[in-house]
Order: structure tokens, then C-alpha cells, then sequence
């Protein structure tokens, strides 16, 4: 796979977009949040084919494009300038913004407990994307929290014994469009998520070759991206050593089967299960254990929440302040997916979505058909394992228009909040959802 | 920022692209040809207001502006928005005349979001 350069395919990108703008004037709040027709109309679909055919190779396929249903909450910024918009290798994808790229998945692709490769969301903090041979790529690991130092290529990391696991990848500021009050970011809505199996080395093998010392408390993550000024901080993150050394805490090459597309993070990109995305570096260049708490911009001036405020139990203790910590797992939460907004269903129809937490596993998950007065437990899919999306549905029951609600409750007895946790960067946002349907 | 500094080694093109970047943000908010810039949105995708090419061009030097356009915020908002970003991502200041030209055009294209109040999401629960 080419590498994502922003010059020439950017230039195709544009003509796509200013082609499909032009159908913006279908955007109207009824289409976008009722989304009974069809998103673009057949003209949009046309310009975004046109891009396929003609210019961006290895599209996803237009045909298939997904309606976009974005929430009514999101600020009107968003809803006005959002687009469906297909990277090389991806489906259309909600796009929030080409440099860096940041495109959000639609809800559709969320009706499995698998994400397809194609349709998982894509986020970049830095738009210095650079091409890399896997063939020549490798990973400096060491620090002075190591014994030694080595490098590691593609084929030494094959060599180690593959672990597989099934995890949730999950932004932090995943639905952060719908805090009110407003939270300046990226204004996702539901999509930035996916649930993949990733295959690769333990992360604890790959430290045990350099040796690592009983004096290192974290080990910092780099990866090839880089800022489009050198005076921007590069993306660098930490992780506890004690999560470092879980078992399925990977370096991982394969996603669902195949390996990792390039704006997933190919050559090997860190896999952390149940912790939120920031930790799963890309293009992973640089690991090193170090003796002191990592102080660069993205560890210490950001991605963190208060202290006190989230039920969490995963602490990374290093990097705590007297007021806020960074952030780590995943807060217990729930995606109502089979029905749009506004859709109209025929009585009996199993509604239902996907149940995920910070790994502990989901173990129940309610629904509601008459806007949370009653609730009643949703048949659970298959278990993927504690990371994973769990899947749950329940044929809908009512007459007319009813509010389809659900509520996730975790292993530990952790549930979905009713009222919005607010907090300054707009992370864990785990409110009970709430969908219209019609039922006839 | 050794990493950085072996990349644009490996990729003389690159360095290029940064460097050009680089400049492009020194001289802030002159306007370049719009063929110069590598892109995928222009000026006019956006409201139309005073200043908005200043503003765009000043933004797109290192994001995208549809990051910008999708920010619903006050005059103070917008402010603290340019000082983190020089504080805490290496932005250079910019000149105070050309800051409150950029503010003037962000506050009155993207102002401060009303609490949204037109269906959609509803949380009987937070009342």
C-alpha cells in the first residue's frame, strides 16, 4: 500500500470535494437527521465515483456508501461540512478533516462485533504521514530503563510467537461533537470506534530481548508520523510497565485477518486492550522503558481527566497530578446501531446495537421501548472475549413513536451514565443513547 | 525530535513539504496562490466573511479548516484556541493585528453553538 501523500492525491481529493459540495444543498437538517433518503442523492455518488474510478486507488466501494447519520446534536459546523469521503484502501467514510486525516466510521458498520478493515475509522493527531518499506522499517527498542539496546524488523517481530486478540479500539474523544457545552476538538460523532482481531507479538517479548530493569515504570511509544513543524510536539506516548507486560498487550501486524492497511498504522502499530486509542501508537518506530515519568506535551499537557470524576480502575500512577490523571481504560458503554434515527420498524423487529467496556466484560445489557420507564434485559451475541463489541438485540414492542434506549452493565457492575460527566477535552462519553423509531 | 530529523533525511521531498510549511506560517497571512498550497478545500468552501482567506490560509498551514469550521465558539473561546496552540503546539504568535483579524472572522462565521433544542438526542434522564 502507497503511502498517504498529501500533495497529488490531495489535489483528487479536493476535486472530489468540491464536486460533492456542490449537492450540499441536500444537506438539509431533515435529511441528515431523519436520513430517510439516501445520503448525496444520486449526483454526489456520481462525483464520488468519479474520484474512485478515475483517480484514488483501491477505493472502497461507492455502491456500497452508507447513509450519513449523523446525531442532530452535533454543532452545526459539523453537519454542514460533512461529507463521505473514501482514503485509499477505505471505504467512504465520514470525513472531519483530510490534514490530518480524521474520518469516523457510519453507525451501519456497526452491526457486527467485528469492524471491517475497510470501513475502520482513521485518526491522526500530526499530518506528516510518511511512506514506509516494511522491509526496511524496524523498531529501536531500549532506554535507559533497559538492559540493552536492539532493533527489530517485520520478520524477527513474525518470528516471535503470535498472539491474537479481539479489541476495541476506541478514540478518547469519541462522540465529543455531542458535549454541551461545546468542547473545542475533533467533533466526532459515534464512529470513532472499530472492534478488530490483531495478531502480533507481546509487547513483554519484544521488551525481554533489550532487558528491562526493575527501576522502569513506564515504557514511551513513538511512531513514524511526525508534525508539520519540527517546533510541534511529535506524538509520543507512555504506558505503565504493568500494562506494557500484559499478555495482550501487542505489537501488532495483522488486522482481521490481513495486514495492517497503512492508515492503521502499518508496518505494526501497539495494541492496548481496553485502554482508549492514544495508546495504540501507529507505525511504531521507537519503544524505550524509562526510570522517570515521560513529561513530553502528549503525556503531560494532555489526554487527561480529572481525578475523581470517572469510575475507573485501571490507575497509571506515575503520571497522576493532584488534579487529573492521564486517561486509561475505556468507560463501560453501549451503540443503539440496527436502526437509524427516525426509521420506521414493523412491531417484532429485533433492534438492537453493540455493548463494549475497558475489558471486563459486558454483562448485561438493557433495553428500554418507552424512553426508559421500563427495562428489560437484550439477548447478548457472541462473546468475542472481554474486549471485544458484544453484540445484543430485542424485537421491538409498541405502537407509533416510541424511545428505543440501552444500557450497558460491565462484569464489575459498572453501567452507562444518564447524565453527561463533562470534562475540559471532551473524553468518555458514555450517556444512555436514545433513538426514535416508528413502530407499525 | 530525532525521529523527525531522520525522516526528512530519508525523504528529501518531505523536508521540502515542511519547509514550505514553514515559511508558509512565518509570513502568516499573506496570501499565496492557491495552486502553491497542497489541499483538498478551499476558501470558498466556507462562509463567506471578512477576512476568511486570511484566516484560512492562516489555519491550513498546519490543519485542515474544516477542523476549524466544525468549532462553535466565542470571541474569548476562539482566543485561549490560538494561545494553546502556540503555548502547547509550537504555533508562531501571530501579530496582534492579524490575531484580532482572524478572531473577528471566526467569531461571526462559527459563533458559540446554541444548546441544541431541535430533537435528536434526548436524555430523559438529565433533566
Amino acid at each position: 500500500m502507497a503511502g498517504f501523500k498529501l500533495g497529488r492525491d490531495s489535489e483528487r481529493a479536493r476535486d472530489a470535494v468540491q464536486d460533492t459540495s456542490q449537492s450540499q444543498g441536500d444537506f438539509g437538517e431533515e435529511s441528515l437527521t431523519a436520513s430517510r433518503r439516501g445520503f448525496l442523492g444520486g449526483a454526489g455518488l456520481a462525483a464520488l465515483g468519479l474520484a474512485t474510478g478515475g483517480a484514488l486507488p483501491l477505493l472502497g466501494d461507492t455502491a456500497e456508501a452508507a447513509p450519513l447519520n449523523l446525531p442532530p446534536a452535533l454543532p452545526q459546523g459539523v453537519r454542514q461540512n460533512a461529507i463521505l469521503d473514501a482514503l485509499p484502501g477505505k471505504k467512504p467514510l465520514i470525513k472531519l478533516s483530510y490534514r490530518p486525516p480524521n474520518y469516523e466510521t457510519p453507525i451501519e458498520y456497526f452491526r457486527t462485533a467485528i469492524t471491517p478493515t475497510d470501513a475502520f475509522f482513521v485518526r491522526y493527531h500530526l499530518s506528516d504521514i510518511p511512506e514506509i518499506d516494511p522491509k526496511t522499517w524496524k523498531i529501536d527498542v531500549g532506554g535507559e530503563g533497559a538492559a540493552g539496546t536492539l532493533q527489530i524488523g517485520l520478520d524477527d517481530l513474525k518470528a516471535m510467537p503470535a498472539v491474537e486478540v479481539v479489541a476495541v479500539n476506541q478514540c478518547s474523544g469519541n462522540r465529543r461533537g455531542l458535549f454541551d457545552p461545546h468542547v473545542p476538538g475533533v467533533e466526532w460523532g459515534y464512529g470513532a470506534m472499530g472492534c478488530a482481531r490483531w495478531k502480533g507479538a507481546r509487547l513483554k517479548d519484544v521488551l525481554a530481548k533489550a532487558g528491562i530493569k526493575k527501576e522502569a515504570i513506564e515504557v514511551v511509544l513513538s511512531g513514524a508520523d511526525g508534525p508539520p513543524f519540527d517546533k510541534t510536539p511529535d506524538f509520543i506516548k507512555s504506558i505503565p510497565v504493568w500494562k506494557a507486560m500484559e499478555d495482550t498487550t501487542l505489537i501488532a501486524y495483522e488486522m482481521n485477518g490481513a495486514p495492517l492497511p497503512h492508515l492503521n498504522g502499518a508496518p505494526a502499530r501497539i495494541i492496548v486492550p481496553g485502554w482508549t486509542g492514544t495508546y495504540w501508537m501507529k507505525h511504531i518506530n521507537s519503544i524505550k522503558a524509562v526510570t522517570t515519568p515521560d513529561k513530553n506535551f502528549w503525556m503531560a499537557g494532555a489526554y487527561r481527566i480529572p481525578l475523581g470524576k470517572f469510575p475507573l480502575v485501571a490507575r497509571f500512577v506515575s503520571q497522576e497530578t493532584a488534579v487529573n490523571t492521564p486517561i486509561t481504560e475505556m468507560v463501560v458503554n453501549s451503540l443503539i446501531s440496527s436502526h437509524a434515527d427516525g426509521a420506521k420498524v414493523k412491531s417484532g423487529t429485533p433492534v438492537g446495537g453493540i455493548a463494549w467496556d475497558g475489558g471486563y466484560g459486558i454483562q448485561t445489557v438493557e433495553m428500554s421501548f418507552d424512553g426508559g420507564k421500563s427495562w428489560m434485559p437484550a439477548k447478548l451475541g457472541e462473546d468475542l472475549g472481554r474486549y471485544a463489541f458484544r453484540t445484543f438485540s430485542l424485537p421491538v414492542k409498541g405502537k407509533g413513536k416510541i424511545t428505543v434506549m440501552a444500557r450497558a452493565t460491565n462484569a464489575i457492575g459498572q453501567t452507562q451514565t444518564a447524565k453527561l460527566i463533562h470534562n475540559p477535552p471532551g473524553y468518555h462519553h458514555n450517556v444512555i443513547q436514545s433513538v426514535s423509531l416508528t413502530v407499525a | 525530535m530525532r525521529v523527525m530529523n531522520r525522516k526528512a533525511a530519508a525523504h528529501p521531498a518531505r523536508q521540502v513539504v515542511r519547509i514550505a510549511a514553514a515559511m508558509f506560517a512565518a509570513i502568516m497571512l499573506a496570501v499565496l496562490p492557491a495552486a502553491a498550497q497542497p489541499r483538498d478545500e478551499a476558501p470558498e468552501d466556507f462562509p463567506q466573511g471578512a477576512n476568511r482567506d486570511d484566516t484560512f490560509y492562516a489555519c491550513t498551514a498546519c490543519h485542515g479548516f474544516k477542523l476549524v469550521a466544525q468549532q462553535g465558539m466565542n470571541r474569548r473561546q476562539w482566543d485561549e484556541s490560538i494561545s494553546l496552540m502556540v503555548s502547547k503546539h509550537g504555533m508562531p504568535a501571530p501579530e496582534a493585528a492579524d490575531r484580532d483579524k482572524i478572531l473577528d472572522y471566526l467569531e461571526a462565521a462559527f459563533p458559540q453553538r446554541a444548546t441544541p433544542s431541535r430533537g435528536g438526542f434526548r436524555n430523559p434522564f438529565a433533566q
